[in-house]
C-alpha cells in the first residue's frame, strides 16, 4: 500500500497543527517552551511532507543531498540576521 | 553567422528558424550575440564616465548622469554580459563535453535565453524613461535606492528586468543541472567531464541558490516601491536588512562570474601543453569547497555597516580562508604546465594572462579581508581594482580565451593567429593600464562623479588612456572575429590537437543538427572514447525539426508588460496576451505531443539514477526556491529581533490574524497535499478515475484554501491594517502573497492536468506532469507550515 504513508503523514501533520493551536490558544505552556514546541512542530510537519508527500515513492540520494545543501546554506544567514543586531541580552546592563 | 546546427533546423526562412529554434547551440550562438552586444553597451557607458573621471572638477557628466552611467555599466557587466557569456559557450559546448543530443529541456533553453533578452530590453528601456533609470549602483544600497530618495520609475523598471533576468537565468540553471547529471555519455563519470563542463556544474550549483536568493530582497524592493510595504524604509529592517541580504547573493555571484572562465582557462593550459589536467579530482574538491564557502564570506562588504564586532571577526576569518581552494586551482594549473610541450597559441596567451590577473585580484582581496584594513581601503578604488581584476581578468579574460579557442569548432573557421597575438598584448596593456593604478588611488572614494584633489589627477588620466586602450582591443577581437567569418580558412576538426582531451573535437567543426554523427559516445574506464552505433537518430527526430514559437513569444509578451507597466497601459495587455497565448500554446502543443525532439537518458546518471528528467526538473526548482523563501523568513528574524531594540511591538499571537482561520487553512493545504499525493500514486498505476478524482479534489481544496486567505487580506484591508502599516504586516502580505501566488499558479495548472488524465494522456503509467505538480505542491504545502506559525502563533 504505498497510500498508507501519505495518509498517515497527513494525520500527524494535521494533529501536530491542532496540538500547535491549541497550545497557543490556551497559554498555559511558558512563552520560551511554548515557542520551541511550536517551532519544532513545523519542522516535523514539514519533513513529514517532504518524505510522504514529495518523495511519495522513492528516495534519491541526490535530491537529498541538494536538499541538505540548501538547508545548510541558510543557516549561516539565519544566525548572521539574528545575531548582527544587538539583541537587548548584549546591551550593557546599565543602559 | 554560419552555422551547422542551423542547416538542419532548415525551414524556408532563416528568420524564423533562428527565432523559434530550441537546439543548444543555436541557442548558445543567440546568447554570444547579445551578451557581446551588451558588452559593447556597458563598456561605452564605462568609457563616459572615465572620461568624466579623467581630470579633477570635470563636468562632461554631471552627477545623475554618472550614477545612472555608473549603475548601468555594473549591473550590465554582472548580469547581463559576464555569465551569458559564460552560458554561451556553455549551452553549446556543455551537451557536447557531456556525449547528449541537447539539453534536458530544448524548449526550456530557448525560454531561458529569450527571457534573458527580454530582460535586457525592459533594463535598456528604463534608461529612457521619464527621470531616467535607477542611480543606485549596483549593489542598490538603501535607502538610496527607496522611493523617497530615487522616485524615478525607472528605477523599478530595472528592479522588474532584474527579477525577470534572475527568473530565466533559474529556469536555465534547473536545465543545466539536470542536463548534466542525467545526460552523460555511458561511461561519462563526473571527473572525465573537461574543466570547463565541470566549472559550468559548479557555477549551477551556486545559481541555483545565489539567483534566487537576489529574487528575495528584490520582491521587497519592489514592494517597498510599488506597493508601499516598509521593508528598507522602517527602523526594524532599513539599510542593514538589504545589505545582508543582497550581499549574501553578492559574494557567491562573484565565483559564478569567475568560475567558467577559470575552468576554461585550466582545459586550454592542458591542451596546450599536451596533458592531463594535473591533481583534476583535487581541482573538483577545490571548486565544491569554494561553491560551499561562498555562502558564508558576504559580511566582508559590510566590515564597517556597525555589525556586531563578533560577527566582523568570523567573516575575517572565513573570507581568509577562501584562498586556500583557490590556491590549490592556480597551483595545478601551474603544475599542469610543468613539463608540457606548450604551444603558444592564441587562447593559450589569453589563458595564462588571464591566470596572472586573477593571481594579482586574489592578493588584493587577501589585503581587503582584514577587518583592519579594510577600514582603509573600503570604498575606495583600491576596491574597484580588485574586482576588475578578479572578475574582468580573471572570468572575462578567461572567456576570451575560451572564445578563441571554440571559435573554430563553433564557426568552422580559422581565426589569424597573428592578429590574434596583436590583440593579447594590446589586451594585456590596455588592462594593465585601465586597472593596476586604481590601486594606486587607495585614498580616492570611488561611486563620486567628481574630485578635486589634484594629486589624483594623474593617475587618473592614466587608468582613462588604458580605458580606451582596452576599448581598442575589444574592437580588434570584434574585428578579428569578423574576418574570421569572411575570410578564415576552414577549420579542420580538431584544430588543437585535442581529440583524445575532450568529446567535441573528435566531430565536424561545426557540428551537426544533434551532435555525433558517428553514433552515440561512450567512454571506456581508461577514458577512450568510442561510439556505438544504432540505426542513426530515430527518425522521428528528422521529420520534427527543433522549433517551436512558444519560448519566443513569451518573451515578446514578458517585453512588452515590462516596459507596459511603467510607461503605457495599453501595451501592458497587449503583453499580457501574449504571454497568456504562448502559454496556452505551449500547453497545447503538450496535450497533442507535438514538440517531437525528446532526450533520453542513456548514459551516467549518477546520482539522480532514480528520478527521471521531469521529477529532478521540479526537484531542482523547488530546492532553489528554498533560497528564496528563506532569505525573506531570515530578514523576518532580524525584523523581530530588531523590533526587541527598537521598541516596535510585535502583534500578539491572535490580536491580528484568527488562528482558527489559519488553522483552517493549514488543514485544507495538508489535505490538497495528500489528495495530490494521491493522484501522482494513481497514475502510476495508470488508474484514471481516481486520478482524475484526486487532482479534481486538489482543485477544490486549492480553491478554498485562496478564498479563505482572499478573505483574510479582505478584513485586513476593511480593519485599516495595509501593506505599508508596520513591518509586520509587510512581512505578512509579502510573505502569503508569494506564497498564494505559488498555490495560483498550481490551480492554474490543474485544469490543464485534469483535462490530459481525463483524456487518458496518463494512462501508460507515465504522468511526468502529475509527477511535477506533487513535487510542488509538496513544497508549497512547507512553506505554508512555516507561514502558519509564523504570523498565526509567534
Ligand atoms: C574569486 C574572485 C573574486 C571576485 C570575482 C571578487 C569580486 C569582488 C567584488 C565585486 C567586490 C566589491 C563589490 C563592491 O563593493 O561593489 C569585492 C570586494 C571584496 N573582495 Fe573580492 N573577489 C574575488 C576574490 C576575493 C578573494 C580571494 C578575497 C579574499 C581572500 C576577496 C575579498 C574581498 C573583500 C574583503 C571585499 C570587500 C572590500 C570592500 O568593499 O571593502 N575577494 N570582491
Ligand atoms: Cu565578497
Amino acid at each position: 500500500m504505498a497510500e498508507l504513508g501519505p495518509v498517515i503523514a497527513f494525520a500527524v501533520v494535521v494533529a501536530l497543527a491542532l496540538f500547535q493551536a491549541s497550545a497557543v490558544i490556551l497559554g498555559v505552556l511558558d512563552p520560551q517552551l511554548m515557542t520551541g514546541l511550536v517551532l519544532a512542530a513545523s519542522f516535523a510537519q514539514a519533513s513529514l511532507v517532504y518524505v510522504f508527500m514529495m518523495h511519495a515513492r522513492y528516495t534519491s540520494k541526490g535530491v537529498l543531498l541538494l536538499t541538505i545543501t540548501a538547508l545548510l546554506l541558510l543557516i549561516p544567514l539565519f544566525l548572521a540576521l539574528l545575531y548582527s543586531v544587538e539583541l537587548p541580552i548584549h546591551v550593557p546592563r546599565s543602559r | 553567422m554560419s552555422h551547422g546546427g542551423n542547416e538542419h533546423v532548415g525551414g524556408p526562412n532563416p528568420l524564423i528558424s533562428w527565432l523559434f529554434t530550441t537546439n543548444h547551440k543555436n541557442v548558445g550562438v543567440l546568447y554570444l550575440v547579445t551578451s557581446l552586444y551588451f558588452l559593447v553597451v556597458a563598456g561605452v557607458l564605462a568609457l563616459t564616465f572615465r572620461l568624466q573621471l579623467s581630470e579633477p572638477n570635470n563636468v562632461i557628466l554631471g552627477p545623475d548622469a554618472y550614477n545612472r552611467a555608473m549603475t548601468l555599466h555594473g549591473l550590465f557587466m554582472l548580469l547581463w554580459v559576464t555569465t551569458p557569456l559564460g552560458a554561451a559557450l556553455a549551452n553549446y559546448f556543455v551537451p557536447i563535453q557531456i556525449g547528449a543530443k541537447d539539453m534536458a529541456f530544448p524548449r526550456l533553453n530557448a525560454l531561458s535565453y529569450w527571457l534573458y533578452l527580454s530582460s535586457g530590453i525592459v533594463a535598456l528601456s528604463s534608461f529612457f524613461a521619464p527621470g531616467g533609470t535607477a542611480d543606485w549602483g549596483w549593489y542598490t544600497y538603501q535607502p538610496l535606492a527607496s522611493l523617497r530618495y530615487s522616485p524615478q520609475i525607472g528605477g523599478s523598471m530595472m528592479a522588474f528586468a532584474l527579477l525577470l533576468l534572475l527568473a530565466s537565468t533559474t529556469v536555465g540553471t534547473v536545465n543545466f543541472i539536470v542536463t548534466i547529471f542525467r545526460l552523460r555519455a555511458p561511461g561519462m563519470k563526473i571527473l572525465n567531464l573537461p574543466l570547463f563542463s565541470l566549472g559550468w556544474l559548479a557555477t549551477n550549483l551556486i545559481l541555483l541558490w545565489a539567483f534566487p536568493a537576489f529574487m528575495a530582497p528584490l520582491i521587497l524592493l519592489v514592494t517597498d516601491r510599488l506597493l508601499g510595504t516598509v521593508f528598507y524604509t522602517s527602523a526594524e529592517g532599513g539599510p542593514l536588512l538589504w545589505a545582508h541580504l543582497f550581499w549574501f547573493f553578492g559574494h557567491p555571484e562573484v565565483y559564478i562570474l569567475l568560475i567558467p572562465g577559470l575552468m576554461a582557462v585550466g582545459d586550454i593550459i592542458a591542451v596546450s601543453g599536451r596533458r592531463a589536467v594535473y591533481a583534476k579530482p583535487a581541482v573538483w574538491v577545490a571548486l565544491l569547497v569554494a561553491s560551499f564557502q561562498s555562502w558564508v564570506v558576504w559580511a566582508h562588504h559590510m566590515f564597517q555597516s556597525g555589525i556586531h564586532t563578533g560577527l566582523r571577526e568570523a567573516f575575517n576569518i572565513t573570507t581568509e580562508l577562501i584562498s586556500i581552494p583557490f590556491a590549490v586551482i592556480v597551483i595545478a594549473f601551474l603544475l599542469t604546465l610543468v613539463g608540457g610541450r606548450i604551444r603558444i597559441t592564441t587562447p593559450m596567451l589569453f589563458a595564462l594572462g588571464s591566470l596572472a590577473l586573477f593571481i594579482i585580484g586574489g592578493a588584493s582581496g587577501v589585503f581587503n579581508s582584514s577587518v583592519a584594513l579594510n577600514i582603509g581601503l573600503h570604498g575606495t578604488f583600491w576596491v574597484v581594482g580588485h574586482f576588475h581584476y578578479t572578475i574582468v581578468g580573471g572570468g572575462i579574460t578567461g572567456l576570451v580565451a575560451a572564445i578563441y579557442y571554440f571559435w573554430p569548432k563553433m564557426t568552422g573557421r580559422l581565426f589569424s593567429e597573428t592578429l590574434g597575438k596583436i590583440h593579447f598584448v594590446v589586451h594585456m596593456v590596455g588592462f594593465n593600464l585601465l586597472y593596476f593604478p586604481m590601486h594606486m588611488l587607495f585614498d580616492m572614494p570611488r561611486r563620486v562623479y567628481t574630485y578635486v584633489v589634484e594629486a589624483w589627477g594623474p593617475v587618473n588620466m592614466v587608468i582613462t588612456i588604458g580605458a580606451f586602450t582596452f576599448a581598442a582591443a575589444w574592437a580588434l577581437f570584434f574585428a578579428i572575429l569578423f574576418h574570421s567569418l569572411a575570410r578564415g580558412s576552414k577549420a579542420p576538426d580538431d584544430p588543437w590537437d585535442a581529440a583524445p582531451y575532450s568529446l567535441e573535437w573528435n566531430i565536424p567543426s561545426p557540428p551537426p543538427e544533434f551532435n555525433f554523427p558517428h553514433g552515440i559516445p561512450s567512454l571506456s574506464p581508461t577514458g577512450k572514447i568510442s561510439w556505438i552505433t544504432t540505426n542513426g537518430a530515430s527518425p522521428s527526430e528528422h521529420s520534427h525539426p527543433h522549433l517551436s514559437p512558444w519560448p519566443f513569444i513569451v518573451s515578446v509578451g514578458t517585453s512588452l508588460i515590462g516596459v507596459g507597466l511603467f510607461m503605457s497601459p495599453p501595451m501592458t495587455v497587449l503583453g499580457l496576451a501574449a504571454f497568456v497565448a504562448a502559454i496556452v500554446g505551449w500547453a497545447y502543443d503538450d496535450l497533442k505531443d507535438r514538440f517531437k525532439v525528446v532526450i533520453e537518458a542513456i548514459g551516467e546518471k549518477w546520482p539522480f539514477e532514480r528520478d527521471n528528467n521531469f521529477s529532478l526538473g521540479m526537484w531542482t526548482l523547488v530546492i532553489g526556491e528554498v533560497a528564496l523563501v528563506g532569505p525573506i523568513f531570515s530578514g523576518y528574524v532580524f525584523a523581530r529581533a530588531n523590533s526587541l531594540l527598537t521598541g516596535f511591538r510585535w502583534p500578539a499571537p491572535g490580536e491580528v490574524h484568527p488562528i482558527e482561520l489559519g488553522l483552517l487553512n493549514t488543514i485544507i493545504l495538508t489535505t490538497s497535499g495528500l489528495t495530490a499525493t494521491l493522484a501522482y500514486l494513481a497514475s502510476k498505476k495508470g488508474e484514471r478515475g481516481r486520478t482524475v478524482l484526486s487532482l479534481t479534489a486538489t482543485l477544490a481544496l486549492g480553491l478554498a484554501f485562496l478564498g479563505i486567505k482572499a478573505f483574510e487580506w479582505w478584513e485586513l484591508h476593511a480593519h485599516g491594517i495595509t501593506f505599508g502599516t508596520d513591518i509586520a504586516s509587510s512581512f505578512y502580505y509579502v510573505l502569503t502573497g508569494i506564497h498564494a501566488s505559488h498555490l495560483l499558479a498550481g490551480v492554474l495548472v490543474l485544469p490543464y492536468l485534469i483535462l490530459k488524465a481525463h483524456k487518458g494522456g496518463y494512462d501508460g503509467g507515465k504522468a511526468p506532469g502529475i509527477e511535477m505538480f506533487a513535487i510542488y505542491w509538496g513544497f508549497v504545502d512547507i512553506v505554508w507550515l512555516f507561514i502558519f506559525p509564523s504570523f498565526y502563533l509567534l
